[in-house]
């Protein structure tokens, strides 16, 4: 069994009353694509942003390379150690960045007031790369819009773009970190099958150049055809893993998806859930 | 996928001829606009060391408060240009450095140089303290914060004794305008110089970025508090250099001209005026407004300061971005009706 | 420091301290309405707090009416010159960054203040009716009658406002732009009818302020500023977006400056006041009661 990257491990994440995360738990292996699935506000974005520093744990641990990103206390407290804590977990956040796992926004940040090719300048410039020159970033840069495909625009304003260019502009921010593990929030939302096959075809290239890619999407067709493993999460906690032929077919998944009711209809009339969940990029576009 | 979405460009203006790809050379309006106002200001440079060989004592004085203010506008442009952050409080470091140049002067018996440096240093250290909590917080919050930064500091400089308390502070006098217009000068070359290079750094990006997404610039990797800190201190370290040439200049500095809350709001519209986050935008608003004041205090001495405040609001309604964003774009008049209409709700 | 503990002195403290925060609640009202519901810190409170003080002063100087009976006039014509400054000047910069806003306010400031200046001069102005020098006395404690009236109305204005927001057509339209303005949009609301509204309103509160400072102390054109920056830390303090914070907030900044001044001299009354400003920024930057949205 190859080596395991990235690990979260009995993570919950509490906003005020509200439990985000309730024992969240997953691996991710290396060279790996694992797809993250599950309904709306299942919890899915939240877990990114806990790995990422956005907002830390409240409880649990992740780990990567077996080594935990909140080592000791996480990163809540009270009163007026609140502010002293936050800095310090805005500490992790940008040390996370640096040792080599970025992600992309599920709505897109791109920094609007700088070309294309700047915006992937930062991002060679800080990451893990964190090079002193900016022509050294700029031409990291340069490689980067090649890989993706925005070459063509690079010194376009980043605001100008159209959804999948600004789709794949987060991507290229993200890859000019050199990372080793990447986490894509929902980089296919909003794009025709035509540009879906494309975006597809370039997540598999992320992979085979060595970078270890968490997935969430909600077009089932293209995490299906691009995921080695699936783990489906629904309120918070993950409830079923495996294969995706598997997860598919699993009735806690399609309970999840489709409630108590329908899901037993499902399961008595011998209706192929795959039909089913393939309806879903109609749902949410 | 490089095949599938033609680009749909909204702004048509700056790139008319789309770069190939690898293309190095980019010669878009901005960059010509840009590399002109260059050329100009190194042009003028000379002419400004030459002035003083002709200049009447009016000019000499009201070139050198030029100076001082372009300086402070300069500063306030890498905390509130670059970075973002509507800094509210500068004259905290303006009076600041003023304050310990002054004492250094008289009770230290320093001479002016040191201790004007020692001035900006002081100020560059408080800078990075005030800084650390302060600028946590984001957007009106952040500015007042500033602002009460800066009423705190002139507070206390008014009840504590060892700043001669609310009484003025007397420096030697010095009858050499030539000095101090050089000085005012240098001082603005170098600022103009730091931001300069840290628009061109990895300082730069990172600051530029966190204008433009302090989140996503954190998860890239950038360490967003030191960033803002560094960028405030190097802000609070040009204004309390201004703040030591201004006190020897003046001769005499007490709390309400050297904390004056005015001339925050003064700095800013100057580098609104001229162009926020470019490097040389700040000095041609600062060279436009005190145009505009003096005008109007010649012409309109009764109600120049009725106008003035009349000009802010028409300034900031027709050119929200400023001069240098302006004549980046090809001027024509519609440009301030479409200004007029952007931001309209 | 003897005299801090003789037996009439906190109580004396506190009544004058609670009196003037009657006063700052409703100096703070209307910049709290604006700032939490159109998200534009109104520089040129200040000035419209002023106008309002003189308004008073003028109609009460010719009719010799009672000054809290102004106050009705003074509103609404401050609502006036608030509704047409916004749909005419702010509601074009309404989505631009903040600086823009802060600055064209700012210029307003500027614009009215130094008008009024050159208009009526620095001259430092009162109005005094006849009760004016009239006071209660509770046990040693002395209660001016004037600032006693100043704080029952700060008050009344106060409960009306929030039965305005509560119960009332345009209250509630006012409430819904605040939370989401798309959705406001969507459900019909006139959106730049409503800012102006909404702008107006916040003008005719500062006149209110504006007659009650009118009849409870001396003033003069350059009042503004400072209480713009008052209204500004009051609504810090009790937390932006609810009308009982502006109430807790402004009533306990008025304890705080009072007792602060004389527990530590009056020249540290700024000083004080900008220290808890600042560190309650940093460490509860939501305010004492602060929610989410407007209320």
């Amino acid at each position: 069994m190859t080596e395991v990257v990235l690990a979260a491990e009995h993570v919950s994440k509490v906003f005020g009353g509200v439990t985000a995360l309730r024992d969240a738990s997953f691996e991710l292996r290396r060279g790996e694509i694992l797809g993250l699935i599950g309904p709306n506000g299942a919890g899915k974005t939240t877990l990114i942003n806990t790995i990422t520093g956005v907002d830390p744990p409240t409880t649990g641990r992740i780990l990567f390379h077996g080594k935990d990103l909140y080592g000791g206390g996480s990163g809540e407290s009270r009163g007026l150690m609140r502010g002293v804590s936050s800095v310090l977990t805005k500490t992790r956040a940008y040390r996370i960045g640096q040792m080599g796992i970025a992600r992309t926004w599920q709505v897109v940040k791109p920094f609007q007031n700088m070309s294309v090719r700047e915006n992937v300048t930062v991002g060679a410039l800080f990451g893990t790369g964190n090079r002193g020159s900016v022509s050294a970033a700029a031409a990291k840069a340069d490689e980067v819009l090649e890989f993706v495909g925005l070459s063509r625009v690079g010194d376009h304003a980043a605001d100008a773009l159209t959804i999948a260019d600004r789709k794949r502009l987060e991507l290229a921010k993200a890859l000019a970190m050199e990372p080793e593990v990447l986490l894509l929030d929902e980089v296919m939302a909003g794009l025709n099958l035509v540009e879906i096959e494309g975006a597809m075809d370039l997540v598999r290239r992320v992979r085979e150049s060595g970078v270890s890619v968490m997935i969430i999407e909600h077009v089932m067709k293209a995490i299906m055809g691009v995921s080695d493993r699936v783990f489906v999460m629904d309120a918070g906690a993950n409830i079923a893993e495996g294969k995706p032929a598997e997860v598919i077919n699993n009735p806690l998944v399609i309970e999840a998806y489709l409630g108590k009711r329908y899901a037993q209809k499902v399961l008595d009339e011998g209706i192929d859930p795959a039909a089913i969940v393939g309806i879903e990029p109609e749902i949410h576009a | 996928m490089a095949d599938t979405a033609e680009p749909l460009v909204r702004r048509s203006s700056e790139q008319e001829s789309p770069a190939g790809p690898g293309a190095k050379k980019r010669r878009t309006t901005a960059t010509i606009v840009d590399r002109v106002l260059l050329i100009c200001a190194l042009v003028s440079l000379p002419i400004m060391v030459l002035v003083p060989l002709h200049a009447t004592g009016y000019w000499m004085n009201l070139l050198t408060e030029l100076f001082i203010l372009s300086i402070l506008a300069t500063a306030w442009n890498i905390i509130g240009g670059y970075t973002g952050y509507a800094a509210f409080g500068n004259v905290a470091f303006f009076g600041g450095g003023a304050y310990v140049t002054a004492e250094l002067m008289t009770r230290g018996a320093w001479s002016f140089i040191p201790a004007m440096l020692a001035g900006g240093l002081a100020m560059l250290l408080y800078g990075a303290i005030v800084g650390l909590p302060v600028l946590r917080l984001r957007g009106h919050y952040f500015a007042i914060a500033t602002l009460g930064v800066a009423i705190m500091t002139r507070e206390l400089t008014n009840n504590l004794a060892i700043f001669g308390a609310s009484q003025p502070i007397n420096l030697p006098l010095k009858n050499d305008p030539n000095l101090f217009y050089y000085v005012a000068l240098g001082l603005l070359v170098v600022s103009i110089i730091v931001t300069y290079l840290i628009a061109r750094s990895k300082l730069g990006f990172g600051l530029v970025a966190i204008r433009e997404n302090e989140d996503a610039a954190l998860v890239m990797g950038i360490n967003t508090t030191m960033y803002k800190v560094v960028a405030f201190a190097l802000n609070a370290l040009l204004c309390g250099l201004a703040g030591g040439l201004y006190a020897y200049w003046h001769s005499t500095i007490d709390p309400p001209t050297v904390f004056d809350l005015t001339t925050n709001v003064r700095l800013i519209i100057m580098a609104v005026l001229g162009g926020i986050g470019t490097p040389l935008g700040p000095v041609i608003g600062a060279a436009l407004l005190t145009f505009i004041q003096e005008t109007l205090w010649k012409n309109f001495t009764n109600l120049h300061a009725v106008l003035f405040g009349a000009a802010i609001v028409v300034v900031v309604l027709l050119m929200p971005r400023g001069i240098v964003y302006l004549v980046r774009q090809k001027f024509a008049w519609r440009i301030f009706v479409r200004n007029l209409r952007q931001y309209r709700v | 420091m003897d005299f801090l503990l003789h037996p009439s002195f906190w109580p004396q403290q506190i009544v004058n301290g609670l009196l003037i925060g009657g006063v700052y609640v409703l100096v703070a009202l209307g910049f709290s309405i604006v700032w939490g519901i159109l998200n534009i810190v109104n520089l040129a409170h200040g000035a419209f707090i002023m106008l309002g003080a003189f308004i008073t002063f003028f109609i009460w100087d010719a009719t010799n009416l009672d000054p809290f009976l102004v106050l009705p006039i003074a509103a609404a014509i401050l609502f006036v010159i608030g509704y047409a400054t916004q749909a005419g000047i702010i509601n074009f910069v309404v989505r631009a960054p903040l600086l823009v806003t802060l600055l064209l306010t700012f210029g307003i400031e500027i614009f009215v203040t130094n008008l009024a200046l050159y208009k009526w001069k620095a001259d430092i102005r009162s109005v005094s009716p006849s009760y004016a020098g009239q006071s209660i006395e509770l046990g040693s404690t002395i209660i001016p009658i004037t600032k006693l009236g100043a704080l029952g109305l700060a008050c009344a204005i106060t409960g009306l406002l929030a039965l305005f927001m509560t119960r009332t057509k345009i209250g509630a339209s006012i409430r819904a732009m605040g939370m989401d303005l798309t959705a406001a949009r969507l459900m019909g609301v006139n959106i730049p009818r409503t800012y102006a509204l909404t702008f107006g309103l916040g003008a005719a509160l500062a006149a209110a302020a504006g007659t009650l400072i009118s009849a409870t102390q001396p003033f003069d054109p350059s009042i503004g500023s400072s209480y713009t920056i008052r209204a500004f830390v009051i609504c810090v303090l009790g937390g932006l977006g609810s009308i009982p914070a502006v109430l807790v907030g402004g009533l306990l900044f008025g304890l705080i400056e009072t007792i602060g001044s004389v527990v530590l001299g009056a020249g540290y009354k700024d000083a004080i006041t900008f220290l808890v400003l600042v560190l309650l920024l940093v460490f509860r930057p939501n305010g004492l009661m602060g929610k989410e949205y407007y209320r």
